[in-house]
């Protein structure tokens, strides 16, 4: 309790304030233009918050990523487009009530289950991570090792993609791990001789370039010139309150649900929209009114979307393994702070971790006004061209890029990088695996590594600790899983060819 | 620019290659079989993997189909317009790399931004008001309040 009357107090300030409204603002504003990704707001908003104190630092990340995920259902339901991947599950859905004159409810649905959504979140993140923190405490290098390849395996479980892309996705982002000086011996790996590249590829330009400027490059050669034609929105307060009356089941149940999937490595808000948006069908009383602009599929979205952005902290914190490419980022800028997470950073950063809580609840409050300006003002915002946006966020992408080791080499990096996200996503390769290969890479060779040596090269090491047992027969049924359905279905593709 | 299966299979194929090649050439550790390059060669071992897979169903295709396309360019490479809007947002990366040392801050990202504005067709007098108000308000955002040493040039000279 004490510790949470130390956190109140570090989030109780102006600045922090001022740093969760500017963050917000900006979050909304990223999340309501298509092509911008939270993802994106947040990997452009670490340069900032680098110069920051950890508390505001990590509020404006939070804020900026909830804002974001929620504001992309604006354009989705004014022009069909999603504005982040997140909102694309339910994007039919609300551009139907659009077309019948609705869209106060679809937004007004996607605003208050979002907010909701959060803070069952929230209420969730912090009951489960200082629980499971009290187990993680006794883990060693080998639960590492097996949360590690889980978190790995899950991420190409659950991508979108075929298992052989994501595959080739998570080795690239591996391979990257691997450059620079090698922990054990000291060698440099894969250096070309740069002295640049002795301590790694820089993690945040190569977030930006992957994510910034891939997309840059994907939008002035595709729909530069196109124009948006925004309907009138109506009064946003009294529906909420309807909605809220008539769908609480849906809400709590899809956060609750979206919440979880949002712990698991690689799974984010889309896919824990994409989840809970078809249950919803599944459950629903009137699954014929889906796709047919009916507000139920979009509270279960919403709430499930913005509850997942919650949960991708659980095992940040805990572990240091990402949830999301949001807390991909977040952990970056965590060690930059001096905060490494692990499940004592409940005990040696306590204050710190509950002050993370309290701005992620402030910033799910907050939305809902703002959101309802950010309504108001989007068909303003959705007028702006792209041709003059696109020049601005490439500026952003260079300085950010630069400003983080203020070396001219990382801006060499967010190039190379960039390009490597666009031949990758022309391809069918998907970034994300990529960037958990990119974190979890030196996790897992560090902590195989220690445990080699701490069992003297014997492997059955690995499977000594109960913990460690069961994690690691867990992975290995899962990998067994994996390649038995890619089998099967690339046998099954061959008998109906 | 989307690859045949085939042909990705062989540039992942390489890539896999090539990478237990310069592992090959790293340390051993004194005493232990796993090393600095145990690591690395797995993954090239894993790139070989998805590189066989891929090459074996892209062959397939072909031999099903008759004909492979090996690269399919994007089309805004036959686009004159796009192709010079990518060469621009590139041109401009390589710009700030090579040139921000030598012009200094202000005046690079005022010719980055005016170039590209300008390339995308925006008006004379918004690119000429963009180009200098974005400059500045980013040097005083980074420069005075995050304290980053941005590269100094003729202009910073004159100015302080």
């Amino acid at each position: 309790m004490e510790t949470f009357a130390e956190a109140l107090d570090l989030v109780f300030r102006l600045d922090v304030f001022a740093t969760i409204l500017m963050a917000a603002c900006y979050g909304l504003f990223v999340g309501s233009i298509p092509g911008l990704t939270a993802t994106m707001s947040v990997a452009l908003l670490v340069p900032i918050t680098f110069f920051l104190d950890p508390v505001p630092a990590i509020a404006a990340i939070v804020t900026a990523s909830a804002m974001a995920i929620f504001a992309g259902d604006i354009p989705g339901a004014l022009l069909r487009i999603p504005g982040t991947p997140a909102s694309a599950a339910s994007v039919d859905e609300a551009f139907a009530m659009t077309r019948q004159g609705k869209s106060e409810q679809a937004l007004a649905t996607s605003l208050v289950t979002a907010s909701i959504g959060g803070l069952i979140g929230v209420m969730l993140l912090g009951l489960f991570a200082s629980q499971l923190a009290a187990i993680a405490v006794r883990f060693s290098s080998v639960e590492y090792f097996w949360l590690g390849c889980l978190g790995l395996t899950s991420a190409i479980a659950v991508s979108s993609a075929s298992l052989l892309r994501g595959a080739i996705a998570l080795l690239i982002g591996l391979f990257i791990s691997t450059v620079g000086i090698d922990i054990a011996t000291g060698h440099p790996r894969f250096t070309g001789g740069q002295m640049d590249l002795l301590d790694g590829v820089s993690f945040i330009p190569a977030m930006i370039g992957m994510f910034a400027l891939s997309q840059v490059i994907r939008t002035v050669t595709a729909d530069l010139d196109t124009k948006a034609e925004v309907a009138t929105i109506g009064s946003l307060p009294r529906n909420m309150l309807a909605i809220c009356r008539r769908y609480w089941l849906n809400i709590i149940r899809s956060a609750t649900f979206g919440n979880v999937l949002g712990a698991l490595p690689g799974a984010g808000a889309d896919i824990a929209a994409w989840v809970c948006y078809s249950l919803s069908k599944r459950f629903s009383k009137t699954p014929e009114k889906f796709g047919k602009g009916h507000p139920e599929g979009i509270a279960d979205a919403g709430s499930a979307n913005n509850a997942a952005v919650a949960g991708a902290w659980t095992p940040a914190l805990v572990f240091g393994i990402p949830g999301d490419t949001v807390t991909a980022i977040a952990i970056g800028v965590l060690m930059l702070k001096g905060i490494t997470p692990s499940p004592r950073v409940f005990v040696t950063d306590g204050t710190l971790i509950y002050a993370i809580f309290l701005a992620f609840a402030i910033a799910n409050l907050i939305m809902l006004p703002l959101g309802i300006v950010a309504i108001r003002v989007a068909r303003h915002v959705l007028a702006i061209p792209k041709r003059i946006l696109m020049p601005i966020i490439l500026v952003f992408c260079i300085i950010g890029a630069y400003a983080v080791d203020n070396t001219l080499f990382s801006v060499w990096v967010m190039l190379v990088l960039g390009l490597l996200a666009y031949v990758m996503e022309d391809n069918g390769i998907p970034i994300a695996p990529a960037i958990l290969g990119i974190v979890l890479g030196k996790v897992i060779e560090k902590n195989f590594l220690i445990t080699m040596i701490k069992h003297e090269g014997d492997l059955i090491g690995f499977f000594e600790r109960p913990v460690a047992a069961v994690l690691g027969i867990a992975t290995l049924l899962l990998w067994t899983w994996l390649i038995v359905t890619a089998v099967r279905g690339a046998g099954r593709e061959r008998v109906v060819t | 620019m989307k690859f045949d299966d085939a042909a990705l299979g062989l540039i992942v194929l390489i890539a896999g290659a090539a990478i237990i090649f310069t592992a090959s050439g790293f340390p051993e550790m004194a005493g232990m079989a796993y090393g600095p390059a145990f690591f690395p060669t797995l993954i090239g071992i894993g790139f070989g993997l998805c590189g066989v897979s891929l090459l074996v169903s892209g062959l397939l295709a072909w031999k099903r189909e008759g004909a492979v396309t090996w690269l399919v360019l994007p089309g805004w490479f036959n686009d004159r317009t796009a192709s010079m809007r990518a060469i621009g947002v590139l041109m401009a990366v390589v710009a700030y790399a090579l040139l921000s040392n030598w012009l200094g801050f202000l005046l690079i990202v005022s010719l980055i931004t005016a170039a590209l504005l300008l390339l995308f067709g925006v008006s004379k007098p918004l690119t000429a008001v963009i180009a200098i108000v974005l400059p500045l308000l980013l040097h005083y955002g980074f420069s005075v309040l995050l304290r980053v040493p941005l590269p100094r040039g003729p202009i910073e000279m004159l100015l302080y």
